[in-house]
């Protein structure tokens, strides 16, 4: 009887998830109750911005940049769900990140951390915590307290920025990508059924990537030292025949 | 019917999961460079190493791995080598020649000794490289010895037209590197 109880009353909890999931579906899948969306730009000038690729309007475009050139990254992330969003977390990870020089994190740029809006509305009491870019790994963890419900790309959005330079030196046709990933976020309406309801951790929509290509002729006329020799030819006598 | 629901809640709940953890890595791109030097593999063209001062006129061996051993000590039995990637004589960069100041008695070749003097070459002296079709003149701009490991000797800066003769010092080592640079006067 007892084991009849207990199962009846989590068939009831379960058949309660099942309606919430199918509106619930997560990050950038429509659902109704959240949809977080994210997208990467980059400029030379802080003034026009490129983007390969995001879920809504993927600009197909990549930057073209020289050696010595400053360059802005810009995050820009909203929610269309009708639920605000709590704990919103990302992770970036950039390729070649060794010709990626003197970044700065979140400053100057994009809005920056003093304005995560960058729409006049200063932060929404939003603040942002994570580990910040490593310069060594070129990976960047991070996370927003919050991200308004109903906002757009145009209204109520946060964004945020790195200012990096392009290495001396960096090979002709380098190519530099950087990828973010939403990996997480908490429904605040929901409540404790966060942990309950399933959702679509880091889903196919929630990536958003930049390109970067290096113009460097001057490098590409010189070959690798490296790529020719890797010692000096012994040209005295062959130890092994002695 | 509850329990129905609750256990395709159980069962959709698991496998979405698990399809879902698949997706977190970002995606990555790497571009991938190849190093163009320009230089044909086959060359039929015979070029020969001449220094008046040293009385050295030899034949280059073109474009010898400078990596491969056996494949460097074969072409030096006959004649100077000419290092596989760098300029050919004449074109823009860095031409690389190097040959033997030293070697075992009892191994082949006529060019054993070719380089053993070349520590007599002083800056302003001249050395020629001749070829069917052009005789290319350097001048030497600079001498000096390098540990084998210092192969900045052999860059490639295609804003020049240089000349790198190199080969082991002192005479009876492979220790170091005597190295006489050149560039290209007409």
């Amino acid at each position: 009887m007892k084991k009849l109880l207990v199962i009846i009353f989590a068939s009831l909890v379960l058949a309660t998830a099942l309606p919430l999931y199918l509106v619930y579906a997560g990050f950038g899948q429509e659902g109704a109750f959240i949809n977080v969306k994210a997208r990467l730009e980059v400029s030379k000038d802080n003034v026009n911005w490129v983007n390969y690729e995001a879920e809504d309007d993927s600009g197909s475009g990549t930057l073209t940049v020289s050696p010595g050139d400053t360059i802005y990254f810009r995050l820009k992330t909203w929610n269309t769900g009708t639920h605000s969003v709590a704990n919103v977390a990302y992770a970036a990870a950039f390729t070649n990140q060794q010709y990626l020089i003197d970044s700065v994190m979140f400053t100057g740029s994009g809005g920056g951390s003093g304005d995560l809006g960058d729409d006049g509305d200063p932060a929404n009491g939003y603040s942002m915590t994570g580990e910040g870019y490593n310069s060594e790994t070129g990976i960047a963890t991070f996370e927003l307290s919050g991200v308004a419900a109903d906002s757009t790309i145009t209204s109520g959005y946060q964004s945020g920025g790195i200012t990096s330079q392009i290495a001396t030196g960096t090979p002709d046709q380098t190519i530099i990508t950087a990828a973010v990933t939403i990996s997480d976020a908490v429904d605040l309406e929901i409540g404790w059924l966060n942990n309950i309801v399933s959702r679509a951790y880091a889903d196919e929509f929630g990536t958003t990537t930049i390109g970067i290509i290096v113009s460097n002729p001057a490098v590409a006329n010189n070959t690798a030292d490296q790529s020719i020799v890797q010692t000096l030819p012994a040209t005295g006598p062959n130890s092994a025949d002695i | 019917m509850l329990i129905f629901v609750g256990f395709f809640c159980i069962y959709y709940f698991y496998y979405h999961k698990n399809q879902t953890g698949q997706n977190n890595s970002a995606a990555s791109t790497l571009a991938s460079k190849n190093f163009d030097t320009n230089i044909e593999e086959n060359q039929t063209q015979s070029y020969f190493l001449s220094i008046e001062n040293l009385k050295i006129n030899a034949p280059i061996v073109l474009n010898v791995e400078g990596n491969d051993k056996n494949a460097y000590y074969s072409a030096l039995e006959n004649g100077v080598a000419h290092m596989k990637r760098t300029a050919l004589p004449g074109d823009a960069g860095n031409t690389v020649i190097f040959g033997h100041s030293s070697y075992n008695a009892t191994n082949n070749g006529n060019f054993k000794t070719v380089f053993a003097r070349l520590n007599e070459l002083k800056v302003g002296d001249t050395i020629e490289i001749k070829s069917q079709n052009k005789d290319f003149v350097y001048k030497i701009m600079e001498k000096k010895i390098v540990s084998a490991e210092e192969i900045s000797v052999v860059h490639q800066d295609k804003t020049t037209q240089r000349l790198t003769l190199m080969t082991c010092w002192p005479v009876g080592t492979v220790d170091r590197r005597l190295v006489v640079i050149a560039e290209l006067m007409r």
